[in-house]
């Protein structure tokens, strides 16, 4: 609904349109109601046409959250009237356009950096970004094609074929290194010290499998 | 009167958030008259002077607006208003650098309120923004309710009292005194019309001076 001109000029307007006379009965007992929450949503375009087009019903508006304020024992601090504080309001939001919920705004929206606006950022990374490709192109060229030194890895090596199969006698496969076997054998100490204070050898994890009984 | 059951809007501050949201600035206006008075009272605990009351009170419900979108209904909507309303205090407060002590002490004591629920006033914490001529102003609309009330039927009476200060929704209301919602809704109706008309003269000598 387009905000009309005569929705700034207060409360206490006159003139009633001579349809929203007949009606002003109805809408303001729905005025009332809604003032409790029991407003129909399709009565609301009715009332809200009424309430634009009647200062009585925008009055009632008023005096009924009085008459509640009065009853909860809740006494008003305004030195000014509610019209003119209204007036005062709806002109500061005059140029405003309306708000939009924030989930629509969101999925509508890209994201901004905080300093987009900003743009020295701009050229400060522009700048950047320059001198890092010149850094990068520059060492390529200077550097000689041929590598100066040993190419240590130019292919892969071969993958040893040194993993040999070994059924334990509980039938479970284990993958064994005969290299790394006898180098441990070479070098008990390292097999760090077991339970029974002596190296372990190749023990290097255990398992709580117990056979059942 | 309809008495047929009806699916009411359960809040209807949503409901006029949802219609401003739409493009209907008049159920912003619905809602800052609504509670105009209820964020001066509190903009009033924190300030002394009434004219950065009436700013501040103002700028509440500008920024208010701005940030309607928002507003997702999970709380009330005055207790949105309510935190607005102190921010907007304290950042004009600290910009004009008014007695910091007593602001510290004034907002402590607000958000005290919003935790509690319970409004109170400060005992001589703040400085009380209201003039001789609006305390008068304010007993006499108080007297003439009082007054009001009193010369109102009984079921209506009962009725508004039930809603205004007990808090009770219609349905409940309806429970409590055996009746239709619709007959609810017609009796509130007809207790607000009683006392406006017993307070309108009172408030048409005093437009101007205060309302």
């Amino acid at each position: 609904m387009q905000h009309s001109p005569q929705s700034s000029t207060g409360l206490s307007d006159s003139g009633d349109a001579p349809l929203i006379r007949q009606t002003i009965v109805p809408l303001r007992e729905q005025l009332s109601a809604l003032a409790d929450g029991d407003c129909l949503s399709q009565d609301w375009v009715y009332l809200s046409q009424g309430y634009a087009e009647s200062g009585e019903l925008q009055q009632a508006w008023s005096d009924y959250h009085l008459i509640g304020d009065a009853l909860r024992g809740q006494r008003p601090v305004s030195s000014v009237s509610s019209a003119d504080f209204l007036k005062a309001v709806m002109a500061g939001i005059a140029d405003d356009a309306i708000p939009q919920p924030v989930a629509l705004a969101a999925a509508t929206s890209v994201p901004v950096a905080a300093n987009d606006d900003v743009f020295r950022w701009k050229m400060v990374a522009g700048l950047a970004s320059l001198v890092a490709i010149s850094s990068v192109v520059w060492h390529l060229v200077s550097s000689p094609l041929a590598p100066a030194g040993p190419q240590l890895a130019r292919s892969a090596p071969p993958v040893p074929d040194a993993l040999q199969r070994v059924v334990t006698p509980s039938g479970a496969v284990m993958l064994r290194d005969a290299e790394l076997d006898q180098f441990m054998a070479a070098h008990r100490q390292w097999g760090g010290m077991s339970a029974l204070q002596m190296p372990a050898g190749f023990l290097r994890n255990a398992t709580y499998e117990n056979p059942s009984r | 009167m309809n008495d047929q059951p009806s699916s009411p809007s359960p809040d209807a501050d949503t409901l006029l958030v949802q219609r401003t949201l739409a493009g209907d600035q008049r159920a912003f206006e619905m809602l800052v008259v609504k509670y105009q008075r209820r964020v001066e009272r509190l903009i009033g605990r924190m300030v002394r002077d009434s004219d950065l009351v009436q700013d501040i009170a103002q700028e509440t419900f500008i920024r208010a607006y701005r940030a309607l979108g928002q507003f997702r209904g999970e709380a009330q909507f005055y207790t949105w208003l309510y935190r607005i309303a102190v921010n907007t205090a304290k950042k004009q407060l600290m910009e004009l650098k008014r007695d910091p002590v007593v602001l510290m002490s004034s907002l402590k004591s607000a958000d005290e309120d919003e935790t509690s629920g319970v409004e109170h006033e400060l005992n001589g914490q703040v400085a009380d923004a209201e003039t001789p001529e609006a305390v008068l102003a304010s007993k006499e609309i108080a007297e003439a309710v009082n007054a009001a009330m009193e010369a109102l039927p009984k079921e209506l009476g009962q009725a508004i009292v039930l809603r205004e200060i007990e808090g009770l929704s219609y349905e409940e209301i309806a429970e409590a005194l055996d009746c239709p919602i619709g007959t609810v809704r017609s009796r509130i109706f007809r207790a607000r019309e009683a006392i406006s008309a017993r307070i309108k003269p009172m408030l048409e000598r005093q437009t101007g001076k205060r309302w």
